[in-house]
């Protein structure tokens, strides 16, 4: 278990982290969603101990992960922007993590790399970015680290390996002990995947809750009220993220359980109520939304 | 789970990745130092135009182990240095890509193993191609028939010397890597390292030796100590200087002392560049500076020495001295260092004038040093000490240069160092406390040395004076002072025998290695005695005991009317006892130690010279002229005029105005504004003679 505690990071005079207190579970997938420049990348490089936290305390297990090797060993970060030494080819790097991460399975890299159609003795210098991320992705994978920190990860690949790494990722998950850690703007594919999600925003982290009970705890409701004093009263009561009205059409993204939701709404006696299906995406809007990130003012 | 890691896989990782530097190392130690040698070997033995054949005999003192540490060889010590610089740059340049710091650090890793495993494959990089030239260096040299010429114990130091060097400069150019977040920064902060003490060195002599006309060159003493123990670059070469050339336990303290600085240096950047790689953000990768808190500070002391060096530098490039100029181009070059800095920190042209607090401090400060040294607000061309103050004082003059000649006797000739010499300090400051006021006055007066060869040659003479507090360092100055009153005080000086003898050189000469002895009288032409070991010792035993007693004044109001000059073997060349590789073009060479003056008044010499048959001809015979011409340039600006002298009487009436050429004791006697050249029947060649 990964377990952050009032983290505290800036870089200069930005606060790039700021007072990030979550704890992240072994054996699910954590999603780390955020807008840009939210302190995603900064929360991973945090995490797998490239850079050191100006206060609070990361641990793993108890034990600080910064300057301790034996810890570091149970993490593998993929960054963004991959970095493959120069004139190195999928060997030269299957070498150099064999001899970093000793559980390194090669046997298993140069099969999914047959898999993935993949040549091993190829430059890697001359492959798309696509590609990359593959190779990136795959040696990442194969170091059997507990935790696998994926920042923007996703980003590049077709939908086609997007699957396959989803299905790598799952089959991991139920032959050992792994918790990947996923940092992507792609919100539809964490839906897919993520068993927890953690919002950032501006440096704090608004929240970390499965993805599941988030979905259960925010209804989105399509309704049209004719009575517009019942309309005002249901909004006033409600815990509203978000509404819009658009004729007499009222669509209110709201907190709670849709059965609650929708049975207030219904004693405001609508000509017309359902309830719509949120995807994350809706649920990030949303909350960025309360956050004073709101979408509406950035459209020109 | 463990965090042990093998550090001999990582090591041979980091130097596969670096196979370029390995490669490039190779190549170039094996063009630089191993043919490079081989080739010079070859020259020596075969022989070349300018240059006798040398055997191998010959060779059995050639210092071969400067080859092997760049003194032989300055185009490897170059080598050393930017070697020094590849591997540190190629090691640790991943951390000003943030990219790599990224993989890197992300690694179970901890930082001081990275540390360490780019460190050491560094040092191996160089190492290996740098052992591997040496051995091949030395068994050349052994296929080339000279393993007699070749001490392994000097080779072995001589390398010492080198990977020393090397460390010293690898470590410092790494501390560089560390400080900073870019690589055009990291190298040029390298650079900066490398340079700058060595550059506050030069700064710590130009400066007051070009705003104070009382200064004295030689006492930047401690410039040299600076440059030798506090410059990466000067400690290389002092280093490589000492070890590649080891000339036995007379000089074992100066080696020493170069292994023990170099050692502390190692030991120092070492420590610096572990801390700063574990107190390093990864995330300054990519920015200028790894410690912005010092950016402010960082220019400052980059910006003040090096716009005042820029300014001396840049006038005299194009030979204007004045201060006004210093003053100008110094201020200027501040302004545009502070703005060249910011621009580096920040890479924004819009962004020049950022840190205006450091930018206004540099500025002041370089305006404060100028106009402190312009008006010389603390008085350090009128400084005279207390009497009571003073422990000791010495005086040497520059005439003494041209009039002397002393025996070198391989730590370089007396003569450069007459003022610190233990037996010329004197205790009873006057008379030469008097000259120093003199001096001083005529300072005030605006007699001031910079003019004296233009203005006031024939009056004034330039001293210069060491004076010995009771506590503290010694005090140097140079002044302007009247001959006459250094006659004086020369004259009071020299009644003491101890002082006279130590002055003199002939008191220091040691007869038994002289192998020779020549005269030469007014027709310019050596003539070699033909003396006994026994003669020879007798011969400069009568001439120190006419130097005993003759008065000073005559050393400068009359000319001499013949000159003694000793020689040596070659192996007493040049006061070492190795061959030097001039030396070995030039077998054949003497250096003589001359210049010792016979006068009128010499008759202990005159004596024992007649007694030996030889006779000193005091003019030349008209018969004896071959062909006569008269040099005139009495109006400077006019060009040198050249007139044969054909009339028989004219030429009897100049010959008897020629006198055997000698500046005197404080020189100005050989400036004479006509010159009689003149061939002899015994040297068909012209002859110059000042005619006075």
């Amino acid at each position: 278990m990964i377990e952050l505690t009032n983290v505290t990071k800036s870089f200069s005079k930005l606060c790039a982290v700021d007072q990030v207190s979550a704890t992240i579970r072994e054996g699910l997938i954590f999603g780390l969603v955020g807008s840009n420049g939210a302190g995603k990348s900064t929360l991973l490089r945090l995490i797998s101990g490239i850079l050191k936290a100006d206060s609070g305390t990361i641990t793993l297990d108890d034990e600080d992960i910064f300057e301790h090797p034996s810890v570091k060993q149970k993490i593998c970060f993929l960054s963004d922007s991959i970095f493959f030494f120069p004139n190195a080819t999928a060997n030269t790097m299957c070498r150099y993590y064999r001899m970093v991460y000793p559980d390194f399975d090669s046997a298993a890299f140069y099969s999914l790399m047959e898999k993935f159609g993949i040549p091993k003795d190829q430059k890697l210098a001359t492959f798309s970015k696509g590609k990359k991320k593959q190779v990136s992705l795959l040696l990442g994978i194969c170091t059997k680290t507990q935790y696998l920190l994926c920042d923007e990860t996703f980003d590049g690949l077709d939908p086609v390996m997007r699957q396959a790494v989803k299905s790598l990722f799952a089959s991991e998950l139920l032959n050992r002990n792994f918790t990947p850690i996923i940092a992507s703007h792609s919100l539809r594919e964490l839906e897919d995947i993520c068993d927890q999600i953690g919002l950032i925003h501006n440096g704090h982290l608004l929240f970390t809750q499965d993805l599941d009970t988030l979905k259960c705890n925010l209804c989105k409701v399509q309704c049209v009220i004719p009575d517009p004093a019942k309309e005002e009263q249901l909004l006033s009561r409600l815990p509203i993220l978000q509404y819009e009205k658009s004729g007499s059409l009222l669509t209110i993204t709201a907190r709670g359980l849709r059965e609650d939701i929708l049975r207030r709404v219904n004693e405001t006696e609508p000509l017309f109520a359902e309830i719509l299906p949120l995807s994350l995406e809706e649920i990030f809007i949303s909350e960025m939304e309360v956050e004073g990130y709101d979408v509406k003012d950035l459209l020109f | 789970m463990t965090s042990k890691i093998s550090y001999s896989k990582f090591i041979r990782e980091n130097i596969r990745r670096r196979g370029w530097l390995l490669a490039v190392s190779m190549i170039l130690m094996f063009s630089m130092q191993t043919l490079w040698t081989a080739m010079r070997i070859e020259t020596l033995l075969s022989g070349s135009a300018h240059s006798p054949k040398a055997d191998v005999a010959s060779l059995e003192n050639l210092h071969f182990a400067g080859f092997l540490n760049g003194l032989e060889n300055p185009l490897f010590a170059v080598l050393v240095v930017l070697l020094a610089l590849c591997c540190a740059v190629s090691g640790f340049s991943y951390l000003h890509r943030s990219e790599e710091t990224d993989f890197f650090h992300s690694l179970p890793l901890a930082r001081r193993q990275l540390f360490l495993i780019s460190y050491t494959g560094g040092l191996i990089l160089f190492l290996v191609p740098y052992l591997l030239a040496c051995i091949g260096t030395i068994a050349t040299a052994y296929a080339m028939g000279i393993g007699s010429c070749i001490s392994i114990a000097d080779c072995l130091l001589s390398m010492l010397g080198c990977i020393l060097g090397f460390l010293i400069l690898y470590q410092a150019a790494i501390v560089a890597m560390m400080l900073t977040g870019k690589l055009i920064s990291g190298i040029l902060a390298a650079i900066v390292l490398y340079v700058y003490t060595e550059m506050i060195a030069s700064l710590s002599n130009a400066l007051p030796s070009h705003f104070f006309d009382t200064y004295h060159a030689s006492a930047a003493g401690s410039a040299d100590l600076i440059r030798n123990f506090l410059s990466p670059i000067g400690l290389y070469s002092h280093l490589y200087a000492q070890t590649g050339w080891f000339e036995g336990t007379d000089r074992i303290s100066l080696l020493l002392s170069a292994l023990f600085a170099a050692a502390v240096w190692i030991v120092l950047t070492w420590v610096a560049a572990y801390f700063l790689y574990q107190k390093r953000g990864s995330e300054t990768a990519g920015t200028a500076l790894s410690y912005p808190f010092f950016a402010g500070w960082i220019k400052f002391f980059a910006a003040v020495p090096a716009s005042l060096t820029l300014g001396l530098f840049v006038a005299s490039f194009y030979g204007n001295n004045s201060d006004t100029w210093v003053i100008l181009i110094s201020l200027l070059s501040v302004v545009l260092l502070c703005g060249i800095t910011e621009f580096i920190y920040h890479t924004d042209l819009k962004q020049v004038t950022h840190g205006k607090v450091s930018s206004f401090l540099s500025i002041v400060t370089v305006a404060g040093i100028l106009v402190i040294l312009h008006f010389d607000l603390f008085g350090y061309n009128t400084w005279l000490p207390k009497e009571s103050e003073l422990k000791s004082i010495a005086f040497t003059a520059d005439s003494f240069s041209n009039y002397f000649t002393y025996y070198n006797d391989g730590n370089g000739t007396k003569s450069y160092g007459l003022l610190d010499e233990k037996e010329l300090q004197v205790t009873a400051p006057d008379p030469l406390l008097a000259l120093a006021k003199d001096g001083v006055q005529n300072y005030k007066n605006g007699i001031k040395t910079e003019d004296i060869y233009e203005e006031y040659a024939d009056d004034y003479m330039q001293i210069s004076i060491r004076f010995t507090p009771k506590y503290g360092m010694p005090v140097y100055r140079d002044y302007a002072v009247s001959k006459n009153a250094v006659l004086d005080s020369l004259e009071t000086l020299c009644k003491n025998e101890t002082y006279r003898k130590n002055l003199f050189p002939v008191f220091q000469l040691d007869t038994d290695k002289v192998s020779e002895v020549k005269l030469t009288d007014i027709y310019q032409v050596p003539q070699t005695l033909s003396l006994s070991s026994e003669q020879k010792t007798e011969l400069f035993h009568a001439y120190e005991q006419d130097i005993l007693k003759t008065d000073i004044r005559i050393l400068q109001t009359e000319y001499p009317i013949a000159e003694l000059t000793a020689g040596f073997p070659t192996n007493y060349h040049a006061g070492n006892d190795l061959i030097s590789e001039d030396s070995i073009e030039s077998v054949t060479y003497l250096a003589p130690m001359s210049q010792m003056y016979i006068y009128e008044n010499f008759t202990n010499t005159l004596d024992l010279l007649s007694e030996y048959g030889y006779t000193i001809r005091r003019e030349i015979a008209l018969s004896d002229v071959q062909h006569m011409d008269l040099e005139s340039n009495l109006d400077e600006s006019e060009p040198t005029t050249l007139q044969a002298i054909t009339d028989p009487e004219e030429m009897q009436d100049l010959l008897d105005q020629l006198h055997y050429p000698c500046p005197g004791i404080l020189g100005g006697k050989d400036l004479p504004r006509q010159y009689i050249e003149l061939s002899h029947t015994a040297y068909p060649y012209p002859i110059y003679y000042p005619l006075v």
